[in-house]
């Protein structure tokens, strides 16, 4: 099917982002924002109707977003890169999270951003954002999907160092946008590696060389027997290339430094690019490309373990974070690695249901943090919160919904989509089953960590009696919220936020609860839906009752468990927690600074690199310039030799043939003595000499004869 | 003696009385090399015209070409009279002007 | 005869050598009167040997001329230019013995020469003056005849000469 509204599901918000750049300073703010909002509910709109249509007609809808071509190489090898756009299920699914989302958080933003001055900027920038994010998700050849890969990775930085020129923390704000875009970058080198290394293959195996999905697909899934057998190396590398891709761009080990660190943006930035959006494009990309996943065990195995890891592991760094932000930069980490786990394990459809899910809660927990932040005048640091359910009650409860959906607590969202991953996990058919079950204990115990570290920050952050320095007078100096800039509120005590922001947080917080039912295990709607774009999975039997049960069952305990342990351990009887912490002091302290991760890179990386850096400049200035003088002074040295050379030789010799013929001349002129008497001597030595010749020549040869 | 007798009674040939007015020849010569003195060189001079007036009577009384040799060696004599008459004139003439006749100490034209 | 054949001979060469030896005299002799008197030698030397070529004319003018007129000139000169007593006969102008070896050179090529064409040299003839006439009318008649011209230039050069002469020799008297 041809859609020739699909472009603009992509154009509106760079329009957008066009008019709000250039000419947002002239405007007032209200026609800023609604120019902002109204572009991305344009492209809610139009993804809702494809929606609807995709889902009617059972097949996907096509469209470009230029009608003519990109890259045309002509020729026996040759190709053809087109600007084309493509809708089947798993797109407007994606689509519809995006511009969902996205549109309440531009909403959230209008309110958060009041006192910005540069707030058209910021606006501009979210727009670029959510159009490279949509390109991204409805592009139908690589190469479209990698300029969006890129574009998204390029506003990340653009709005984590939005505020680089706050005083106090101006050049950290900068420096983690660099760390961002950089540590992303090593992600794309991968993800580049890994489309050309497919490129070639395909082409050089089969002779079609494209980079059309579609094509790329069924190329694939015709050769499957090739790809298993004597290709499987090959594939192993481009499925891993690929995933290098995505632990760049979703955060997952090795290349996870850059997302604590892009707190510092603004909140919403946080809630919408590093929850909801960019962090599951790495997600989106493998189940897109899930088939050549589903053909390599070893590159689905890769997947599944980092998943695995990352979860676990963010989980534990969570427990010891005092930034409320930094908890759930770490919690969506985690959550990340939930998403790859499933799509490790061969479950794409319920990777996708979990980034739904974890959109809605994640997204609502970030807004209500930042509802958090501004209540408390810019206040981060968990320590000094506690008590705002009196204060903030709208925040209160719907950041509880969301951390209940977080720890996996039926019937809310999220419990639906994590108990689907762990069952794939444990019935895999994909890799060897020790390793899916293995997995499955991994998984469940990173969801008691993220059921305890959650209970615990809601305890801290509304919990008590309020620690905070807000009481009936006094301003503000937090670092996050953007009345730091310029002046201050001077509100007194904590206080609930405006209707902009917390209308944001009662939809998503409804989302949270009702978005899960969506994919139930009796309804499964949301898989049934995604089938047609996995159907290269094949049939697999159902698990049975029993197991799905038991580990429902499973889940369930566990996410109470945790619960019921955070409240327990910190609450009732802080001791326990305080004489576990005072024992093991060092594990703390190094689970405190995220294992030293950051430290590492730096010394492993980051000083060799910067030392490269000087030795380089060294090198170009002694070496390079060096060679520059040194060619210089030769030639100086040679110009003076050659002077002497001219001076010295060839004067001399012109000097002395002068001085010979004077000497012979004053030599010969002795001859001329005036002395008549000599020349007549001369003239007889003359006539001797005439007659001696003239005898030899002739005289001789007549005697002799 | 017959080598001997031959040699005193034949008449003698022409070259010995070449040979004589050669080696008087290379004496003029020489003294006009030689000798510092204007007035030895005018004598060299005269041995040197002598000889060749010797050469010629010689030949004519040899050649049998009628009176030619003697008149040119009057010619000669003539002429040698005369310009010993004017070089002697010079040089009483150097003497008067400068106190010596040493031809190597008259370079004042040198310059 | 050959007695009167020999007579010639004997005095044929005891004059050339005198001559010969002579002429050495001038050439090498120290004193510069001796080498006048030796030149004088050398000129009656000559005179004789003219005569014993049957030149008689020749004979007296040089007797008349040249040792009488010019040897007599070159003995006044040598008077009057005294201080020249004790001039040495080396001078740097040119050394003695490269000029000894050179004029010795001189004199062997022209022996040489003549000795190596003596075949073509010729042979004694009776000269006819002697059979006819005395020389002296002889020559006299040339002088008027053949040699006319040269004749009246060389009196016109003797008449130069002659006022030559006398303005060279006479005393400056007004330059002092």
């Amino acid at each position: 099917m041809e859609d020739s509204l699909l472009r603009w599901i992509v154009l509106l918000p760079f329009l957008g982002f066009a008019v709000n750049l250039f000419l947002g300073r002239f405007l007032p703010r209200l026609m800023v924002g609604v120019i902002a909002c109204g572009t991305v509910a344009g492209s809610c709109l139009l993804s809702l109707f494809t929606f609807i249509k995709v889902a009617n007609a059972h097949s996907p809808t096509t469209g470009s977003l230029f009608p003519w071509d990109w890259i045309s190489i002509a020729g026996k090898n040759g190709f053809t890169i087109d600007w084309g756009l493509q809708a089947d299920a798993l797109t407007t699914v994606m689509l519809l999270v995006v511009t969902f989302v996205g549109f309440f958080i531009h909403l959230y933003s209008y309110g958060y951003m009041h006192e910005e001055k540069r707030f058209s900027r910021y606006f501009s920038f979210l727009n670029l954002f959510s159009g490279f994010m949509l390109l991204l998700v409805l592009a139908k050849n690589l190469l479209g999907m990698f300029v969006g890969w890129e574009g998204v990775g390029l506003c990340s930085y653009l709005l984590i160092g939005f505020w680089f020129d706050d005083k106090a923390k101006g050049e950290s704000n900068s420096a983690a946008g660099m760390k961002a875009f950089v540590v992303n970058r090593i992600g794309d080198w991968g993800f580049t590696v890994g489309m050309l290394l497919l490129f070639v293959t395909l082409g050089t195996t089969f002779g079609i060389w494209t980079l059309d999905i579609p094509t790329i697909r069924e190329t694939v899934t015709a050769n499957a027997d090739q790809f298993k057998g004597p290709l499987a190396g090959t594939l192993l590398a481009v499925t891993i290339m690929l995933f290098v891709g995505a632990t760049g761009k979703s955060a997952q080990i090795p290349l996870f430094v850059w997302l604590p660190d892009a707190m510092a943006g603004p909140t919403p930035v946080s809630a919408l690019i590093h929850a909801a959006t960019m962090v599951t494009a790495g997600v989106y990309m493998v189940c897109r490309m899930g088939f050549l996943y589903h053909l390599s065990v070893g590159g689905s195995a890769v997947v599944a373990v980092i998943g695995g890891l990352t979860a676990i592991f963010a989980a534990t760094i969570a427990f010891a974070q005092y930034d409320i932000k930094k908890v759930l930069a770490y919690s969506t980490v985690s959550q990340l690695g939930f998403m790859f786990l499933a799509a490790g394990v061969g479950a794409y459809a319920i990777a996708i249901f979990h980034v739904v899910t974890h959109a809605c809660f994640k997204a609502c927990l970030f807004l209500g943090s930042g509802s958090v932040i501004h209540g408390c005048g810019g206040e981060q640091d968990m320590r000094k919160m506690g008590g705002l359910r009196k204060y903030m009650p709208i925040t209160f409860w719907t950041f509880v919904i969301a951390t209940g959906a977080l720890a996996g607590l039926p019937p809310l969202a999220g419990f639906f989509s994590k108990d689907e991953i762990l069952l794939s996990a444990a019935t895999t058919h994909q890799i060897p089953l020790w390793l899916g079950r293995s997995l499955w204990v991994v998984g469940s115990l990173a969801a008691l960590g993220t059921a305890f570290y959650m209970t615990r920050c809601v305890m801290m952050t509304f919990g008590g009696e309020y620690r905070g320095g807000l009481e009936s007078s006094g301003h503000g100096h937090g670092h996050d919220d953007p009345q730091s800039h310029g002046h201050g509120h001077g509100h007194g005590e904590p206080h609930e936020s405006p209707w902009t922001m917390y209308v944001p947080l009662i939809a998503l917080g409804i989302l949270s609860i009702a978005v899960g039912f969506l994919g139930t295990p009796w309804k499964p709607w949301f898989t049934d839906f995604l089938h047609s774009s996995f159907e290269y999975t094949g049939e697999h039997p159902h698990p049975q009752a029993t197991t799905m049960y038991t580990l429902m069952a499973i889940a369930t305990g566990v996410a109470v468990v945790g619960i019921y342990g955070a409240y327990f351990m910190l609450w009732k009887r802080p001791e326990i927690a305080k004489g576990f912490v005072d024992r093991n002091q060092e594990l703390y302290e190094l689970v405190r600074d995220k294992y030293r991760v950051d430290e590492a890179y730096d010394a492993a990386v980051v000083q060799p690199l910067l030392a490269l850096n000087v030795a380089c400049g060294r090198f170009d200035n002694n070496v390079i310039d060096g060679a520059v003088n040194l060619s210089g002074t030769s030639t100086e040295k040679a110009a003076h030799f050659w002077g002497s050379f001219d001076n010295e030789v060839v004067d001399g010799a012109v000097n002395g043939v002068a001085d010979g013929l004077m000497a012979a001349g004053s030599g010969v002129r002795r001859v001329q003595t005036g002395n008549i008497r000599t020349y007549i001597m001369l003239a007889l030595i003359g006539a001797v000499l005439l007659f001696a010749v003239f005898a030899f020549v002739v005289i001789v040869p007549k005697w002799l004869s | 003696m017959s080598g001997v007798e031959k040699f005193l009674f034949t008449e003698r040939p022409l070259e010995h009385m070449l040979v004589v007015s050669s080696i008087l020849f290379c004496c003029g010569l020489l003294t006009i090399i030689t000798r510092r003195n204007a007035v030895s060189i005018l004598m060299g001079v005269e041995l040197v015209l002598n000889a060749a007036n010797l050469n010629f009577v010689a030949f004519s009384q040899f050649g049998g070409r009628g009176p030619d040799g003697p008149t040119v060696v009057l010619f000669v004599i003539i002429l040698a009279a005369a310009e010993a008459a004017v070089a002697l004139a010079i040089i009483i003439g150097i003497y008067q002007n400068f106190g010596r006749v040493d031809v190597d100490a008259a370079t004042l034209m040198k310059e | 005869m050959e007695t009167s054949k020999l007579l010639v001979n004997v005095i044929f060469y005891a004059v050339a050598a005198f001559a010969v030896v002579s002429a050495f005299g001038v050439a090498l002799s120290k004193n510069i009167v001796r080498s006048a008197f030796a030149l004088l030698a050398v000129l009656f030397s000559a005179a004789a040997l003219y005569a014993l070529m049957k030149a008689d004319f020749i004979f007296a003018i040089q007797i008349l001329v040249y040792v009488g007129g010019i040897l007599v000139l070159i003995i006044f000169a040598i008077m009057l230019t005294q201080r020249i007593v004790d001039v040495n006969l080396s001078n740097p102008s040119v050394p003695t013995a490269p000029a000894v070896a050179v004029v010795i050179c001189v004199l062997l090529i022209l022996v040489g020469v003549l000795l190596a064409n003596s075949g073509e040299l010729p042979k004694a003839t009776a000269p006819q003056a002697v059979a006819d006439k005395p020389m002296t009318s002889v020559v006299g008649e040339m002088l008027m005849r053949d040699y006319l011209y040269p004749f009246e230039i060389v009196s016109v050069l003797l008449l130069a000469c002659l006022i030559g002469a006398a303005f060279l020799a006479r005393k400056e008297v007004k330059e002092g």
